[in-house]
C-alpha cells in the first residue's frame, strides 16, 4: 500500500485517498468550438508514462483536499505532493 | 438538541463479561457538535467568538474545558460542546463572523460518538486503524480523521489512553458491532 504524503495531513495509507488521474490538464477554452478531436484529445487521451507521473489524489478519509502527487508509475515511489495552486516541483531525474 | 432515539438506541447490546475487561465502550450518545467552515481574518475573528484560538496545526485540537475545536482542514473545524449548547454557539460564530464568508452548521445529529476506553483500547482501535496510534505521536491534544474498520471517523485520543470516534450516524451500528468483536479478546465491557 501507498503511503502518500498529504500536503494537509501527513502521511497517510493510501486506503484513506481516492485517484484522481493525470494532473494539469488543460480544458479547451470552449468546448462548444472547439473540434472533435481537440474535445476527445482532452477527454480521453492520457500521457500513461512509464516512469515519472504528475498526478491528482483527494484525501477522502481525512481532509478531503485535492493535491498532486509526483509519482513513478513503476516504482510507486513517490517523489513529491504539493497543494493546488503551488508551483510545480521538477520531476527526479 | 435531546431527539427520540440516539443513533446507537435500536442496536442489541451484550451485558458486561464476567472476568475483567481490558477495554469498555460507550455511546455519549448526544454531544453537540458544529462544523465550521472560515478563512483568512475569519479564522481570528472566531477565536474571539471562542475565547480561544482554532488549532490551525494540522492535526490538533485547542479548547476551554466548555468548547474543544478539532482541526478537519485548512479552513474546517468540528467544535464539540455539551448537549444543547450548539445553538448559542452557532448564533455567537456568526454573529463573529459576520462579514467573513463563513458556515456554521449543527451537525450534532448527524454523527454518533463512541468511546473506546481502558488498557486495551490502543490494539483494538489498532486492529481497524491506520494511524500510528502511539501517544508520542497522537496522544491528548491531536486529532485525525482517517478510516475506523473501513468506516470514515475522527478519531480523538482522550484522557486515560482511550479515543472518542465520531462517526456518520449510519455507520454507528457498524462500528458498535466491529468494536465488540474486536474487543472480545481483551474481554469488553459495555458502559453507559
Amino acid at each position: 500500500m501507498l503511503l502518500i504524503p498529504c500536503p494537509w495531513c501527513g502521511e497517510r495509507v493510501e486506503a484513506e485517498f481516492r485517484y484522481g488521474g493525470e494532473a494539469h490538464l488543460k480544458r479547451p477554452d470552449n468546448h462548444l468550438l472547439c473540434s472533435d478531436e481537440t474535445w476527445a484529445e482532452y477527454l480521453f487521451m492520457r500521457r500513461n508514462p512509464k516512469g515519472w507521473h504528475r498526478e491528482r489524489w483527494m484525501h477522502l478519509a481525512g481532509c478531503k483536499r485535492w493535491f498532486y502527487v509526483v509519482r513513478h508509475t513503476q516504482t510507486h515511489r513517490i517523489a513529491a505532493a504539493y497543494k493546488v495552486g503551488e508551483a510545480w516541483p521538477a520531476l527526479p531525474a | 438538541m435531546t431527539a427520540e432515539c440516539a443513533p446507537l438506541d435500536n442496536v442489541i447490546r451484550p451485558g458486561a463479561p464476567d472476568g475483567p475487561s481490558g477495554v469498555a465502550l460507550t455511546d455519549l450518545r448526544f454531544v453537540g457538535q458544529v462544523d465550521l467552515r472560515v478563512r483568512g481574518d475569519g479564522i481570528a475573528a472566531a477565536g474571539r467568538a471562542l475565547g480561544y484560538a482554532l488549532p490551525v496545526e494540522a492535526n490538533t485540537t485547542g479548547g476551554d474545558g466548555a468548547t474543544l475545536a478539532c482541526w478537519l482542514g485548512p479552513d474546517e473545524w468540528l467544535i464539540v460542546t455539551e448537549d444543547g449548547g450548539q445553538a448559542e454557539l452557532i448564533q455567537r460564530l456568526s454573529e463573529a463572523l459576520a462579514g467573513h464568508a463563513h458556515a456554521a452548521t449543527d451537525v450534532t445529529d448527524a454523527r454518533a460518538v463512541l468511546r473506546l476506553a481502558g488498557a486495551c483500547a490502543r490494539p483494538v482501535l489498532a486492529k481497524g486503524c491506520p494511524l500510528d496510534l502511539h501517544p508520542r505521536s497522537f496522544g491528548v491534544g491531536r486529532v485525525a480523521q482517517s478510516l475506523v474498520a473501513r468506516a470514515q471517523a475522527m478519531i480523538l485520543p482522550i484522557e486515560g489512553g482511550g479515543y472518542d470516534l465520531v462517526v456518520a450516524r449510519s455507520f454507528a451500528g457498524y462500528l458498535w458491532a466491529w468494536l465488540l468483536d474486536a474487543g472480545a479478546e481483551y474481554g469488553i465491557r459495555i458502559e453507559s
